[in-house]
Protein backbone atom coordinates (compact mmCIF):
# COMPACT_ATOMS: atom_id res chain seq x y z
CA UNK A 1 0.00 0.00 0.00
CA UNK A 2 1.35 3.37 -1.01
CA UNK A 3 -0.12 6.74 -0.10
CA UNK A 4 -0.40 9.79 -2.39
CA UNK A 5 -2.23 13.11 -2.03
CA UNK A 6 -3.29 12.91 -5.66
CA UNK A 7 -3.78 9.73 -7.65
CA UNK A 8 -4.48 10.07 -11.37
CA UNK A 9 -5.68 7.06 -13.34
CA UNK A 10 -4.65 7.59 -16.95
CA UNK A 11 -1.41 8.99 -18.35
CA UNK A 12 -2.77 10.62 -21.50
CA UNK A 13 -3.13 14.31 -22.17
CA UNK A 14 -5.98 14.78 -19.64
CA UNK A 15 -4.24 13.00 -16.76
CA UNK A 16 -0.83 14.51 -17.50
CA UNK A 17 -2.17 18.05 -17.86
CA UNK A 18 -4.00 17.58 -14.55
CA UNK A 19 -0.76 16.51 -12.85
CA UNK A 20 1.06 19.48 -14.33
CA UNK A 21 -1.65 21.88 -13.13
CA UNK A 22 -1.79 20.34 -9.65
CA UNK A 23 1.97 20.75 -9.31
CA UNK A 24 1.71 24.45 -10.27
CA UNK A 25 -0.94 24.98 -7.59
CA UNK A 26 0.37 22.60 -4.92
CA UNK A 27 4.18 22.41 -4.83
CA UNK A 28 4.37 19.74 -2.13
CA UNK A 29 1.41 17.32 -2.42
CA UNK A 30 2.49 13.90 -3.67
CA UNK A 31 1.23 12.91 -7.13
CA UNK A 32 1.01 9.52 -8.84
CA UNK A 33 -0.11 8.78 -12.40
CA UNK A 34 -1.12 5.23 -13.32
CA UNK A 35 -0.74 4.58 -17.05
CA UNK A 36 -1.86 1.45 -18.84
CA UNK A 37 0.70 2.05 -21.55
CA UNK A 38 4.37 1.62 -20.67
CA UNK A 39 5.20 5.12 -21.98
CA UNK A 40 5.37 8.78 -21.05
CA UNK A 41 2.63 11.12 -22.30
CA UNK A 42 2.47 11.42 -26.08
CA UNK A 43 0.45 13.15 -28.79
CA UNK A 44 -2.18 10.65 -29.82
CA UNK A 45 -3.32 12.78 -32.76
CA UNK A 46 0.06 12.28 -34.46
CA UNK A 47 -0.40 8.53 -34.63
CA UNK A 48 -2.61 8.69 -37.73
CA UNK A 49 -0.65 11.43 -39.53
CA UNK A 50 1.30 10.54 -42.69
CA UNK A 51 4.74 11.82 -41.66
CA UNK A 52 4.72 9.61 -38.57
CA UNK A 53 3.10 6.52 -40.01
CA UNK A 54 5.47 6.60 -42.97
CA UNK A 55 8.56 7.34 -40.88
CA UNK A 56 9.29 10.67 -42.60
CA UNK A 57 9.45 12.38 -39.21
CA UNK A 58 11.39 11.06 -36.24
CA UNK A 59 8.87 8.96 -34.33
CA UNK A 60 10.28 10.45 -31.12
CA UNK A 61 8.41 13.68 -31.86
CA UNK A 62 5.28 12.00 -30.50
CA UNK A 63 6.54 12.20 -26.90
CA UNK A 64 5.19 15.28 -25.15
CA UNK A 65 7.08 14.67 -21.89
CA UNK A 66 10.44 13.15 -21.02
CA UNK A 67 11.13 10.83 -18.09
CA UNK A 68 13.01 13.74 -16.48
CA UNK A 69 9.89 15.88 -16.44
CA UNK A 70 8.17 13.42 -14.10
CA UNK A 71 11.21 13.29 -11.81
CA UNK A 72 11.71 17.07 -11.78
CA UNK A 73 8.07 17.63 -10.88
CA UNK A 74 8.05 14.84 -8.34
CA UNK A 75 5.29 12.96 -10.16
CA UNK A 76 5.47 9.20 -9.83
CA UNK A 77 4.51 7.49 -13.11
CA UNK A 78 3.39 3.88 -12.78
CA UNK A 79 3.93 2.60 -16.32
CA UNK A 80 2.15 -0.36 -17.83
CA UNK A 81 -0.36 -0.78 -15.01
CA UNK A 82 -4.10 -0.36 -14.88
CA UNK A 83 -6.51 0.27 -12.04
CA UNK A 84 -8.77 -2.72 -11.44
CA UNK A 85 -10.95 -1.83 -8.46
CA UNK A 86 -11.90 1.31 -6.62
CA UNK A 87 -13.09 1.58 -3.03
CA UNK A 88 -14.38 5.16 -2.90
CA UNK A 89 -15.27 4.84 0.77
CA UNK A 90 -11.80 3.77 1.91
CA UNK A 91 -10.26 5.91 -0.82
CA UNK A 92 -8.09 3.30 -2.36
CA UNK A 93 -7.43 1.90 -5.81
CA UNK A 94 -6.11 -1.59 -6.52
CA UNK A 95 -3.71 -1.93 -9.45
CA UNK A 96 -3.24 -4.78 -11.90
CA UNK A 97 0.01 -5.84 -10.20
CA UNK A 98 -1.79 -6.30 -6.85
CA UNK A 99 -0.44 -3.10 -5.29
CA UNK A 100 -2.87 -0.60 -3.72
CA UNK A 101 -2.80 3.18 -3.79
CA UNK A 102 -4.38 5.25 -1.04
CA UNK A 103 -5.48 8.72 -2.18
CA UNK A 104 -6.81 11.96 -0.76
CA UNK A 105 -8.03 13.03 -4.19
CA UNK A 106 -8.55 10.89 -7.26
CA UNK A 107 -8.82 11.72 -10.96
CA UNK A 108 -10.34 9.24 -13.41
CA UNK A 109 -8.85 10.06 -16.81
CA UNK A 110 -8.98 6.58 -18.24
CA UNK A 111 -9.62 7.58 -21.85
CA UNK A 112 -11.30 5.49 -24.51
CA UNK A 113 -10.55 2.03 -25.81
CA UNK A 114 -11.11 0.88 -29.35
CA UNK A 115 -14.32 -1.02 -29.81
CA UNK A 116 -13.38 -4.59 -30.44
CA UNK A 117 -14.46 -6.01 -33.75
CA UNK A 118 -16.56 -9.05 -32.97
CA UNK A 119 -17.18 -10.76 -36.30
CA UNK A 120 -16.19 -14.45 -36.61
CA UNK A 121 -12.50 -14.70 -37.43
CA UNK A 122 -11.61 -11.27 -36.05
CA UNK A 123 -8.81 -12.82 -33.98
CA UNK A 124 -6.68 -13.73 -36.99
CA UNK A 125 -3.31 -12.15 -37.68
CA UNK A 126 -3.37 -9.22 -40.09
CA UNK A 127 -6.01 -7.23 -38.23
CA UNK A 128 -4.82 -3.91 -36.81
CA UNK A 129 -6.39 -1.33 -34.55
CA UNK A 130 -5.07 2.17 -33.99
CA UNK A 131 -5.08 3.87 -30.62
CA UNK A 132 -1.79 3.33 -28.86
CA UNK A 133 1.86 3.89 -29.71
CA UNK A 134 2.31 0.15 -30.16
CA UNK A 135 -0.66 0.02 -32.56
CA UNK A 136 0.82 2.92 -34.53
CA UNK A 137 4.23 1.27 -34.76
CA UNK A 138 2.64 -1.92 -36.08
CA UNK A 139 0.63 -0.02 -38.70
CA UNK A 140 3.73 1.99 -39.61
CA UNK A 141 5.62 -1.23 -40.26
CA UNK A 142 2.84 -2.47 -42.56
CA UNK A 143 2.55 0.89 -44.36
CA UNK A 144 6.30 1.12 -44.93
CA UNK A 145 6.42 -2.42 -46.34
CA UNK A 146 5.27 -3.55 -49.78
CA UNK A 147 1.81 -2.61 -51.07
CA UNK A 148 -1.01 -4.83 -49.88
CA UNK A 149 -4.74 -5.25 -50.25
CA UNK A 150 -6.49 -3.70 -47.29
CA UNK A 151 -10.10 -3.74 -46.14
CA UNK A 152 -11.00 -0.73 -44.00
CA UNK A 153 -14.04 -1.00 -41.73
CA UNK A 154 -15.58 2.18 -40.33
CA UNK A 155 -16.03 5.62 -41.83
CA UNK A 156 -14.75 8.26 -39.43
CA UNK A 157 -11.60 10.42 -39.19
CA UNK A 158 -8.97 7.79 -38.49
CA UNK A 159 -10.15 5.56 -41.36
CA UNK A 160 -10.16 8.55 -43.69
CA UNK A 161 -6.62 9.57 -42.71
CA UNK A 162 -5.15 6.07 -42.86
CA UNK A 163 -6.78 5.40 -46.26
CA UNK A 164 -4.86 8.33 -47.72
CA UNK A 165 -1.59 7.12 -46.21
CA UNK A 166 -1.98 3.53 -47.45
CA UNK A 167 -3.18 4.69 -50.87
CA UNK A 168 -0.07 6.88 -51.17
CA UNK A 169 2.00 3.71 -50.65
CA UNK A 170 0.26 1.86 -53.48
CA UNK A 171 -2.13 -0.20 -51.34
CA UNK A 172 -5.39 -1.41 -52.85
CA UNK A 173 -8.04 -0.04 -50.51
CA UNK A 174 -11.62 -1.24 -50.08
CA UNK A 175 -13.70 0.69 -47.59
CA UNK A 176 -16.67 -1.14 -46.04
CA UNK A 177 -19.07 1.04 -44.07
CA UNK A 178 -22.33 0.48 -42.27
CA UNK A 179 -23.26 4.10 -42.99
CA UNK A 180 -24.54 5.66 -46.21
CA UNK A 181 -21.47 7.89 -46.53
CA UNK A 182 -18.26 8.96 -44.75
CA UNK A 183 -18.73 10.92 -41.50
CA UNK A 184 -22.49 10.28 -41.37
CA UNK A 185 -24.38 11.92 -39.67
CA UNK A 186 -22.02 14.69 -38.64
CA UNK A 187 -21.66 16.02 -42.16
CA UNK A 188 -24.30 16.18 -44.86
CA UNK A 189 -24.27 13.74 -47.75
CA UNK A 190 -23.87 16.65 -50.22
CA UNK A 191 -20.92 17.97 -48.22
CA UNK A 192 -19.16 14.63 -48.29
CA UNK A 193 -20.01 13.74 -51.93
CA UNK A 194 -17.00 15.58 -53.46
CA UNK A 195 -14.67 13.93 -50.95
CA UNK A 196 -15.98 10.47 -51.80
CA UNK A 197 -15.78 11.29 -55.50
CA UNK A 198 -12.09 12.11 -55.07
CA UNK A 199 -11.49 8.82 -53.25
CA UNK A 200 -13.25 6.83 -55.96
CA UNK A 201 -11.39 8.65 -58.73
CA UNK A 202 -8.17 7.59 -57.04
CA UNK A 203 -9.24 3.95 -57.17
CA UNK A 204 -10.57 3.43 -53.67
CA UNK A 205 -13.63 1.18 -53.60
CA UNK A 206 -16.36 2.30 -51.21
CA UNK A 207 -18.98 -0.26 -50.20
CA UNK A 208 -21.80 1.49 -48.34
CA UNK A 209 -24.47 0.22 -45.94
CA UNK A 210 -22.68 -3.08 -45.65
CA UNK A 211 -21.11 -5.17 -42.92
CA UNK A 212 -18.42 -7.79 -42.86
CA UNK A 213 -19.98 -11.14 -41.89
CA UNK A 214 -16.81 -13.16 -41.50
CA UNK A 215 -13.06 -12.92 -41.75
CA UNK A 216 -11.64 -15.61 -44.03
CA UNK A 217 -8.33 -17.41 -43.67
CA UNK A 218 -6.47 -19.82 -41.43
CA UNK A 219 -4.04 -18.30 -38.98
CA UNK A 220 -3.75 -15.13 -41.08
CA UNK A 221 -6.40 -13.06 -42.86
CA UNK A 222 -6.91 -13.89 -46.54
CA UNK A 223 -10.19 -12.08 -47.11
CA UNK A 224 -13.62 -11.14 -45.85
CA UNK A 225 -17.13 -12.33 -46.63
CA UNK A 226 -19.66 -9.51 -46.63
CA UNK A 227 -23.24 -9.74 -45.34
CA UNK A 228 -24.50 -10.06 -48.94
CA UNK A 229 -22.22 -13.06 -49.53
CA UNK A 230 -19.58 -11.26 -51.61
CA UNK A 231 -16.04 -12.40 -50.85
CA UNK A 232 -13.18 -9.92 -51.03
CA UNK A 233 -9.60 -11.16 -50.88
CA UNK A 234 -7.30 -9.02 -48.72
CA UNK A 235 -4.03 -9.14 -46.77
CA UNK A 236 -4.89 -6.87 -43.87
CA UNK A 237 -8.01 -5.46 -42.20
CA UNK A 238 -8.21 -2.23 -40.24
CA UNK A 239 -11.45 -2.13 -38.23
CA UNK A 240 -11.78 1.40 -36.83
CA UNK A 241 -15.31 1.13 -35.55
CA UNK A 242 -15.42 3.61 -32.73
CA UNK A 243 -14.60 3.54 -29.06
CA UNK A 244 -15.75 2.05 -25.79
CA UNK A 245 -15.38 3.75 -22.46
CA UNK A 246 -14.12 1.44 -19.74
CA UNK A 247 -16.52 2.23 -16.88
CA UNK A 248 -17.63 -1.18 -15.58
CA UNK A 249 -15.04 -1.29 -12.79
CA UNK A 250 -16.28 2.13 -11.63
CA UNK A 251 -19.94 1.18 -11.73
CA UNK A 252 -19.10 -1.56 -9.24
CA UNK A 253 -17.63 1.15 -6.99
CA UNK A 254 -20.83 3.20 -7.05
CA UNK A 255 -19.57 5.87 -9.46
CA UNK A 256 -22.45 7.24 -11.52
CA UNK A 257 -21.92 6.38 -15.16
CA UNK A 258 -23.82 6.36 -18.41
CA UNK A 259 -21.71 5.83 -21.52
CA UNK A 260 -18.92 7.68 -19.74
CA UNK A 261 -18.34 8.81 -16.17
CA UNK A 262 -20.92 11.37 -15.09
CA UNK A 263 -19.61 14.66 -13.78
CA UNK A 264 -20.93 18.14 -13.08
CA UNK A 265 -19.46 21.25 -14.71
CA UNK A 266 -16.60 21.19 -12.17
CA UNK A 267 -15.71 17.68 -13.35
CA UNK A 268 -16.66 16.24 -9.96
CA UNK A 269 -18.17 12.76 -9.99
CA UNK A 270 -20.86 11.67 -7.51
CA UNK A 271 -18.19 10.28 -5.14
CA UNK A 272 -16.41 12.61 -2.70
CA UNK A 273 -12.92 13.70 -3.82
CA UNK A 274 -13.21 11.93 -7.18
CA UNK A 275 -12.97 13.91 -10.41
CA UNK A 276 -12.97 12.87 -14.06
CA UNK A 277 -11.50 14.37 -17.26
CA UNK A 278 -10.86 13.54 -20.88
CA UNK A 279 -12.43 11.11 -23.34
CA UNK A 280 -14.18 9.11 -20.65
CA UNK A 281 -15.82 12.08 -18.90
CA UNK A 282 -19.50 12.71 -19.53
CA UNK A 283 -19.75 16.11 -17.97
CA UNK A 284 -22.42 18.74 -17.66
CA UNK A 285 -22.19 21.28 -20.45
CA UNK A 286 -23.39 24.67 -19.28
CA UNK A 287 -24.15 25.95 -22.78
CA UNK A 288 -26.04 22.85 -23.95
CA UNK A 289 -27.74 22.05 -20.66
CA UNK A 290 -26.95 18.35 -20.85
CA UNK A 291 -24.13 15.94 -20.04
CA UNK A 292 -21.88 15.28 -23.03
CA UNK A 293 -18.83 13.24 -23.92
CA UNK A 294 -16.40 15.40 -25.86
CA UNK A 295 -13.88 12.82 -27.08
CA UNK A 296 -11.34 15.15 -28.60
CA UNK A 297 -7.84 16.35 -27.80
CA UNK A 298 -8.68 19.96 -27.10
CA UNK A 299 -11.35 19.16 -24.53
CA UNK A 300 -9.26 16.43 -22.92
CA UNK A 301 -6.40 18.87 -22.38
CA UNK A 302 -8.60 21.62 -20.96
CA UNK A 303 -10.59 19.23 -18.77
CA UNK A 304 -7.30 17.96 -17.38
CA UNK A 305 -6.29 21.51 -16.57
CA UNK A 306 -9.62 22.40 -14.94
CA UNK A 307 -9.79 19.14 -12.97
CA UNK A 308 -6.21 19.67 -11.77
CA UNK A 309 -7.01 23.20 -10.67
CA UNK A 310 -10.15 22.09 -8.86
CA UNK A 311 -8.38 19.18 -7.17
CA UNK A 312 -5.64 21.46 -5.84
CA UNK A 313 -8.34 23.93 -4.73
CA UNK A 314 -9.58 25.96 -3.03
CA UNK A 315 -11.53 27.56 -5.92
CA UNK A 316 -13.86 25.63 -8.21
CA UNK A 317 -13.68 26.49 -11.89
CA UNK A 318 -16.31 25.21 -14.33
CA UNK A 319 -15.33 23.55 -17.59
CA UNK A 320 -16.66 25.61 -20.47
CA UNK A 321 -15.40 25.27 -24.00
CA UNK A 322 -16.45 25.31 -27.61
CA UNK A 323 -14.27 22.47 -28.76
CA UNK A 324 -13.47 21.39 -32.27
CA UNK A 325 -11.39 18.95 -34.19
CA UNK A 326 -10.26 18.46 -37.76
CA UNK A 327 -9.35 15.72 -40.17
CA UNK A 328 -7.25 15.89 -43.33
CA UNK A 329 -7.00 13.75 -46.37
CA UNK A 330 -6.88 13.89 -50.16
CA UNK A 331 -6.60 17.69 -50.09
CA UNK A 332 -9.62 18.20 -47.87
CA UNK A 333 -9.62 19.82 -44.44
CA UNK A 334 -12.75 18.89 -42.54
CA UNK A 335 -13.63 20.73 -39.33
CA UNK A 336 -16.15 20.00 -36.59
CA UNK A 337 -17.02 22.79 -34.16
CA UNK A 338 -19.18 22.57 -31.04
CA UNK A 339 -22.07 20.11 -30.91
CA UNK A 340 -22.51 18.66 -34.41
CA UNK A 341 -25.14 16.02 -33.66
CA UNK A 342 -28.12 16.58 -35.97
CA UNK A 343 -30.74 15.82 -33.30
CA UNK A 344 -34.44 16.60 -33.86
CA UNK A 345 -34.34 19.80 -31.78
CA UNK A 346 -31.79 21.46 -34.07
CA UNK A 347 -32.29 23.33 -37.32
CA UNK A 348 -29.60 22.60 -39.87
CA UNK A 349 -28.69 25.52 -42.08
CA UNK A 350 -26.54 24.99 -45.13
CA UNK A 351 -24.48 28.12 -45.78
CA UNK A 352 -23.85 28.80 -49.48
CA UNK A 353 -20.17 29.59 -50.03
CA UNK A 354 -17.83 30.09 -52.96
CA UNK A 355 -16.64 26.94 -54.66
CA UNK A 356 -19.62 25.09 -53.21
CA UNK A 357 -18.92 21.99 -55.35
CA UNK A 358 -15.83 21.26 -53.24
CA UNK A 359 -16.14 23.27 -50.05
CA UNK A 360 -18.95 23.15 -47.57
CA UNK A 361 -20.37 24.79 -44.49
CA UNK A 362 -23.36 24.00 -42.33
CA UNK A 363 -24.46 25.14 -38.92
CA UNK A 364 -26.76 23.65 -36.29
CA UNK A 365 -29.10 26.07 -34.57
CA UNK A 366 -31.11 25.49 -31.40
CA UNK A 367 -33.37 28.07 -29.73
CA UNK A 368 -32.07 30.73 -32.12
CA UNK A 369 -28.43 30.13 -31.26
CA UNK A 370 -25.69 28.32 -33.15
CA UNK A 371 -24.50 25.30 -31.18
CA UNK A 372 -22.32 23.59 -33.77
CA UNK A 373 -21.03 23.59 -37.31
CA UNK A 374 -19.09 21.57 -39.85
CA UNK A 375 -16.89 22.90 -42.62
CA UNK A 376 -14.91 21.50 -45.50
CA UNK A 377 -11.81 23.48 -46.53
CA UNK A 378 -12.83 26.60 -44.60
CA UNK A 379 -10.88 26.96 -41.34
CA UNK A 380 -11.72 30.67 -41.35
CA UNK A 381 -15.45 29.87 -41.12
CA UNK A 382 -14.71 27.39 -38.32
CA UNK A 383 -13.27 30.22 -36.37
CA UNK A 384 -16.30 32.48 -37.01
CA UNK A 385 -18.69 29.69 -35.98
CA UNK A 386 -16.67 29.03 -32.81
CA UNK A 387 -16.97 32.70 -31.85
CA UNK A 388 -20.71 32.80 -32.54
CA UNK A 389 -21.30 29.71 -30.42
CA UNK A 390 -19.17 31.07 -27.59
CA UNK A 391 -20.89 34.47 -27.58
CA UNK A 392 -24.34 32.78 -27.79
CA UNK A 393 -25.34 35.28 -30.46
CA UNK A 394 -29.04 35.19 -31.30
CA UNK A 395 -29.12 34.44 -35.05
CA UNK A 396 -32.84 33.68 -35.36
CA UNK A 397 -33.42 36.86 -37.39
CA UNK A 398 -30.52 36.06 -39.71
CA UNK A 399 -31.29 32.44 -40.61
CA UNK A 400 -33.02 33.21 -43.88
CA UNK A 401 -30.21 35.54 -44.93
CA UNK A 402 -27.61 32.93 -44.01
CA UNK A 403 -29.50 30.29 -45.96
CA UNK A 404 -29.83 32.34 -49.14
CA UNK A 405 -26.38 33.89 -48.97
CA UNK A 406 -27.48 37.48 -48.32
CA UNK A 407 -25.80 37.50 -44.91
CA UNK A 408 -22.11 36.67 -44.49
CA UNK A 409 -21.78 34.55 -41.36
CA UNK A 410 -18.54 36.34 -40.48
CA UNK A 411 -20.44 39.64 -40.28
CA UNK A 412 -22.44 38.30 -37.32
CA UNK A 413 -19.31 38.00 -35.18
CA UNK A 414 -19.36 40.85 -32.69
CA UNK B 1 17.08 19.75 -38.21
CA UNK B 2 13.66 20.91 -37.30
CA UNK B 3 12.05 23.36 -39.66
CA UNK B 4 11.50 26.30 -37.29
CA UNK B 5 10.02 29.60 -38.33
CA UNK B 6 10.38 32.64 -36.08
CA UNK B 7 8.09 35.63 -35.84
CA UNK B 8 8.77 38.78 -33.79
CA UNK B 9 5.96 40.19 -31.64
CA UNK B 10 5.93 43.87 -30.75
CA UNK B 11 2.63 44.25 -29.00
CA UNK B 12 2.56 47.00 -26.43
CA UNK B 13 2.33 45.72 -22.87
CA UNK B 14 3.03 42.13 -23.92
CA UNK B 15 5.72 40.06 -22.26
CA UNK B 16 5.95 37.75 -25.29
CA UNK B 17 8.31 39.01 -27.96
CA UNK B 18 8.88 35.98 -30.17
CA UNK B 19 6.67 33.23 -31.59
CA UNK B 20 8.21 30.11 -33.12
CA UNK B 21 6.40 27.46 -35.16
CA UNK B 22 7.90 24.02 -35.71
CA UNK B 23 6.65 23.32 -39.22
CA UNK B 24 7.59 19.65 -39.01
CA UNK B 25 5.22 19.22 -36.10
CA UNK B 26 2.38 21.30 -37.54
CA UNK B 27 -0.38 19.01 -38.81
CA UNK B 28 -2.86 21.80 -39.55
CA UNK B 29 -5.22 20.71 -36.81
CA UNK B 30 -5.93 24.48 -36.79
CA UNK B 31 -6.70 24.48 -33.08
CA UNK B 32 -4.67 27.69 -32.83
CA UNK B 33 -6.76 29.31 -35.57
CA UNK B 34 -9.99 28.51 -33.79
CA UNK B 35 -8.68 30.17 -30.64
CA UNK B 36 -7.06 33.17 -32.36
CA UNK B 37 -8.04 33.55 -36.00
CA UNK B 38 -6.62 37.09 -35.92
CA UNK B 39 -3.15 35.69 -35.28
CA UNK B 40 -2.88 32.51 -37.33
CA UNK B 41 -3.62 31.31 -40.85
CA UNK B 42 -2.77 28.33 -43.04
CA UNK B 43 -0.24 28.70 -45.85
CA UNK B 44 -0.14 26.85 -49.18
CA UNK B 45 1.65 23.90 -47.61
CA UNK B 46 -1.12 23.53 -45.03
CA UNK B 47 1.15 24.72 -42.25
CA UNK B 48 0.23 27.40 -39.77
CA UNK B 49 1.90 30.78 -40.21
CA UNK B 50 1.48 34.12 -38.48
CA UNK B 51 -1.08 36.51 -39.97
CA UNK B 52 -0.67 39.22 -37.33
CA UNK B 53 1.63 38.56 -34.38
CA UNK B 54 0.33 41.55 -32.42
CA UNK B 55 -3.40 40.97 -32.79
CA UNK B 56 -4.33 39.31 -29.49
CA UNK B 57 -3.42 39.65 -25.81
CA UNK B 58 -0.94 37.33 -24.11
CA UNK B 59 -3.61 35.13 -22.51
CA UNK B 60 -5.25 34.43 -25.88
CA UNK B 61 -1.91 33.84 -27.58
CA UNK B 62 -0.89 31.35 -24.87
CA UNK B 63 -4.31 29.67 -25.11
CA UNK B 64 -3.85 29.28 -28.87
CA UNK B 65 -0.43 27.65 -28.32
CA UNK B 66 -1.82 25.41 -25.58
CA UNK B 67 -4.58 24.21 -27.90
CA UNK B 68 -2.03 22.73 -30.34
CA UNK B 69 -2.21 18.93 -30.15
CA UNK B 70 1.42 18.50 -31.21
CA UNK B 71 2.99 21.37 -29.21
CA UNK B 72 4.30 22.96 -32.40
CA UNK B 73 4.08 26.54 -31.10
CA UNK B 74 6.75 28.03 -28.82
CA UNK B 75 6.54 31.42 -27.12
CA UNK B 76 9.51 33.43 -25.80
CA UNK B 77 9.68 36.48 -23.53
CA UNK B 78 11.75 39.63 -24.10
CA UNK B 79 14.69 38.00 -22.27
CA UNK B 80 14.65 35.08 -24.69
CA UNK B 81 13.28 32.63 -22.13
CA UNK B 82 10.79 30.08 -23.37
CA UNK B 83 7.45 30.80 -21.68
CA UNK B 84 5.49 28.07 -23.51
CA UNK B 85 5.64 25.11 -23.39
CA UNK B 86 7.25 25.17 -19.96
Amino acid sequence: MQQYTYVIIGGGIAGTTAAETIRKNDPTGSIAIVSEEPYVCYSRVLLSKPAWVLGEQPFDNVWLKKDDWYTENDIHLFKGLSAVTLDAGRKNVALSDGDELQYDKLLLATGAHNRKWNVPGADKRGIHYLRTVDDARAIGEVAQGGPKRVVMVGSACVSFEIIEILHSRGFTVTEVMREKYFFEPQLSQEGVAPIERTLEEKGITIIREMEVAEVLGGDHVVGVRLADGTELPCDIILPFIGVELPVDWLKAAGIATHKGIYANQYLETNAPDVWTAGDTAECWDLALGEAVIMGNWMSARLQGEIAGKNMAGPERTPFEQVSFHTSHGFGYLIGWTGDVRPLPDRTIVHIPIENDEQDHCRILVRHGRIIGGTTVNRPDLMSAITKLIKARVDVSGALEGLRNGNIDIKSLVL
Amino acid sequence: MADLREYPRNKEGSTISKIVVDRDLCIAAVSCIAVAAETWELDDENKVVIKDADSVDDATLIASAEACPTKAIYLYDTEGNQVFPK
